[in-house]
Order: structure tokens, then sequence, then C-alpha cells
């Protein structure tokens, strides 16, 4: 059997043609997904990602109702109460709040210990999920964290799809080192301990290699591990000075709860710049409805005009650049300005 | 459906980039991710993961004929780390993965020597079954598949000659007794047969 026909019979071993594909009836549902994507900010960011796609969600939602499938919950939705924060057990006169310490303590806290690789970044970080990006020119290092409940769920998915499994002893403990069909794409998850696992995913350098940056990661206590968190998260002995610095020039909506904003975990400034504006507006976003509903024209007029001074909002035009919560923000004083309901502000904004 | 406050201003530079290759690839991508998954929602997951790399990353996207390569060698690192059972929670594509449920034909049909062909090809191992797919199911030539993986093409033509070898012994494995021989017909036909 030559090449050629070799070929052909792989290709009939193809499961899905490109006749087949092309004739798929998905255009609609492809074009809704472009959209989606496109309200995504284009830098790597969390939680401007969340309220964004959520407020498109809404906006599905909302034509939904338009054609009066769910007309009657249109009401209900823009008038939740805000849901309760989550309790926080603070202790403002410690470097770290308690529930970010709570998170280094449940971790196992790696630092790398090798020339050249630094921080980049920090994705999520709560106990149960996280992920420290250590990256050296076209090299990365991943350490990620998630819940102990997850764990046999990674473990055969990363051992699927003829992926190898090797056994490895790292940090005194046996684990797992799974080798990617690309040579130089590695991942090794450790057994759980307390309430969360590792996983230590290395591209682009050899087997050796990534061995060798295994054997550098080394546990550190909570306040190392703390503090070596790059420049763009804002620590949490920071937290407070930033948000009344986002907080300045401002107008501040009755109840606005500056505690909790103190209390915000080590997200970066994009993200902490979102929870504070965000506050801001939802907090006068909810005048607007109760004003709306109760008539009160004085109520209404101080939040269209607190709401209109968004545009100018130091904390949003610092955000611009990475990401679309101040866009979002801006659409919802724009749309009480023109007396529209600001339908799923809670969603979009995350209040 | 748009960027909240999008329609303020005019299209962005990153989204006239954006959209004229997801428009361009989207669907390529499907059936990259559909040979590969064992589920249309899983398909869907990838061409979503993927899409959303390229947007985020669209200054990486090259602009020299090539962002086709680039989607695939994106598309097989999202493959890679794609965790099936991790909830899809608020994940782009929903729509997607629900058409795909309905409308993928179900490739369990196929007769029996595509079968015996697909359990050769599962016998390899995943570089060397990912070098032949590449090739024939998505068409690539050596140069392209060099760029996909970002190997020399030297390297691609050196392991894909191996890998054709070792897929003959599995499929000369599969030949029944009475020496069987494969009926081979043009591939523009027989793709579609199922």
């Amino acid at each position: 059997m030559n090449d050629r026909d070799l070929d052909q019979l792989i290709a009939r071993a193809n499961p899905f043609g490109d006749d087949t594909v092309r004739q798929l009836p998905t255009a609609n549902a492809e074009s809704d997904l472009m959209e989606g994507i496109l309200t995504t900010p284009t830098t790597r960011r969390s939680l401007p990602r969340r309220p964004v796609l959520l407020a498109a969600a809404a906006a599905v939602v909302a034509a939904a109702v338009a054609g009066g499938a769910v007309a009657a919950t249109t009401g209900g939705e823009t008038q939740h109460a805000r849901p309760p924060g989550r309790p926080y057990s603070s202790t403002p006169h410690i470097a770290y709040a308690a529930n970010v310490r709570e998170v280094a303590e449940a971790n196992q806290r790696l630092l790398l210990d090798e020339p050249g690789w630094k921080i980049t970044h920090v994705d999520q970080f709560t106990v149960a999920e996280g992920e420290v990006f250590f990256e050296n020119g076209s090299k990365s290092l991943d350490v990620s964290w998630r819940a102990t409940g997850d764990y046999q769920g990674y473990y055969d998915d990363r051992g699927a799809d003829g992926n190898t499994k090797t056994p490895i002893t790292l940090l005194g403990q046996h684990g797992t080192m799974f080798t990617y069909t690309d040579a130089n794409d590695f991942t090794t998850i450790l057994p759980p301990k307390g309430q969360n696992f590792l996983e230590i995913r290395g591209e682009g350098a050899s087997e050796q290699a990534y061995r060798d940056l295994l054997a550098r990661l080394h546990p550190v206590d909570v306040d190392t591990w703390l503090a070596a968190m790059p420049a763009s998260v804002v620590k949490p002995a920071d937290t407070r000075a930033t948000v009344d610095a986002m907080l300045a020039g401002l107008p501040l909506p009755s109840g606005l709860d500056k505690q909790r904003l103190y209390r915000q975990p080590a997200e970066d400034r994009y993200d902490l710049g979102a929870a504070v504006s965000g506050a801001v507006a939802c907090g006068w976003l909810d005048q607007w409805v109760a004003a709306k509903q109760s008539g009160d024209a004085s109520k209404l007029k101080q939040a269209v005009d607190a709401l209109a001074t968004s545009h100018g909002w130091k904390v949003l035009h610092d955000m611009n650049a990475e990401g679309d919560y101040p866009e979002a923000v801006w659409q919802y004083a724009d749309q009480v300005a023109k007396g529209q309901s600001p339908e799923y502000y809670q969603q979009g904004l995350g209040c | 459906m748009r960027v909240p406050g999008g329609s303020r201003h005019a299209p962005s530079d990153a989204e006239q980039r954006f959209r004229p290759l997801f428009e361009s690839h989207a669907r390529e991508l499907l059936g990259y991710a559909l040979r590969r998954v064992g589920s249309p929602e899983d398909a869907a997951d990838v061409v979503a993961d993927t899409m959303l790399v390229a947007w985020r990353r669209i200054g990486d996207v090259p602009t020299d004929g090539t962002a086709r390569l680039w989607l695939y060698g994106v598309a097989r690192r999202v493959l890679a780390n794609h965790h099936r059972s991790n909830a899809r929670r608020e994940r782009l594509g929903e729509r997607l993965r629900q058409q795909l449920r309905t409308v993928v034909p179900d490739p369990a049909d196929d007769v029996t020597s595509v079968v015996v062909i697909r359990q050769a090809l599962a016998a390899l191992s995943g570089s060397d079954r990912e070098l032949i797919e590449l090739t024939t199911w998505e068409g690539l030539e050596p140069h392209e598949v060099a760029v996909v993986l970002g190997v020399p093409a030297r390297t691609v033509r050196n392991r894909l000659h191996r890998a054709r070898t070792r897929l003959r012994r599995q499929l000369g494995d599969a030949r029944d007794g009475a020496g069987h021989v494969w009926d081979v017909r043009p591939a523009h036909v027989s793709q579609e047969e199922q």
C-alpha cells in the first residue's frame, strides 16, 4: 500500500469530513459565539469577563422577554435585593486580611527559586482555586491549586488521549507526571492535601528542564508567599488606601459599604477597581430603580446625575485600557440618563 | 448582542481583525475539534476557547496567511488542557453546544472497515496520530503541520514517514487471516460516506 492509498484509507476514517462539517446548520450559533467573544476583554482578566458575559447573557434573556417568553420575571430581575456579601473575619491590624491569609494557609505555597524566572500574574485567589504563573521568556510554569473534590476528574483527564503517566516524587509527595503528546508539555498532579491539590504545568522546556524546575520549587511560609505576589496584585495591607484613592471624588451612594471594599481579596488593581466602581454604580442604580418605583423624582435625578459623572471617574479611565468593565458602567449610566431601565445591571456589573 | 457600551464606538481594530478571522476559520476549527473529542459539546468548547484565545491575543495572530495554522496550534493546546468533566460554568458557546448536540451525525453507524482504521489510528501514539490526522483530515502539507506543531518541516517529514509505517503495521495486524484487501476509494467521496 503506497502513501496515497494509505491516505485514502485514513480519509475514510474521518468521522466528520469537510462537507459534513460545512453543512452543519450552526451558522447562527457560531455568530452568537463570535459576538459573545467580542463582549470579553482582550486581556486575561477573570472578574471583568464574568459580569460582561453575564450582561450579554442577560441581553439574550431580555430578547426572549421582549418576545413574551418570560415577561413575568422582568420587573423582579431588576429589583432584586443585593445578595449578601461573603462573610469575612476581618482583622485589620495584621498585614494581610484574614481571608487572604486563609488562602495562603490552605495552600502549599510554592515559589520557584531559579534565576530568570518570575511570577508574571495570578489568576483567581481563593482557597479552592487559583493559579500562579511563573515565566522565563517563552517558557512557563503554572502552579495551580484546585478543590480536593476535583482531583480525580483532573487526574483522569490528564491521563487521557495517550498522554503518558510517570510516578514522580515531589516535595515529599508521590504524584504523577503526565507528558502530553507535544514533547515539550508536561504537567504534574500531586495528591490532595487538605482542601486542595496542586497541578504544576510546564511548557516550552525539555522534560529534564521541567524536572529541574520542579526540583527548584520550594514551600515557603505565609508571609513570604504573599509578599512574592507580583506588583500588580494589590496587597491587602494596601487595599484600604487604594480603595480610598479610587473612591476620591466619586459621588457616594447612601449605604455604600466601604468596609466590605477594604476586605477585598488579593486581586489586582483592575479587579479591585471593578469592585470599587461597581459598588458605587450599583448603589446609584439601586437608588434609581427604587426611585422609579416610588415615583421619587428627586432621588431619580440624583441617581442619574451621580451616574453621569462616571464618564469622568479616574478609576474607570485607569481600567479602560485593560478591559470593558468601564464600558458596562457607562452603558448603564447612559441608559438611566435616557430614562431607560438598566435591565440586568446587577448581573452585568456583578452587584 | 454587543459589548456593553460598544455601540457608542466604531469597531476597534481588534474587532475588525477578529470578525473575518472568526468567520473564515470557525467552521474549520469546529471540524478539527469534532474529529478529536468525544462529544459535540466538547467540540463547541474547544472552538469557543480557541477563538477566545485568538481574540485576547489578536495582535499575535499572523497576517501572512498562516492564521489557520496558528489557530490549529492554539486548538491543540486547548485540547490538551481541556477538562471534560469540568463544569462548563459561564462559558461561551452555549447555543453552539446545544445545536451541535442535535445536528451532529453519530459516527457509530460506520462500516466495519472504517472502524478498523480508526482502531488502528487509536493504537498509535498521540503524536503519530496527530501527524497523520493533521495531514489527512485537515489536509495540511508537512511544512504547514510544522507550523502547527512548532517544529522544523524536516522533522515532520521524518516523523510522518515513521508514523505511516507504524499505521501500516497496525492495519496489517488488523487484517483477517484470509488476507483482506482494503477497498481504497477516492478520499473526497469516501470521507462523506458516513
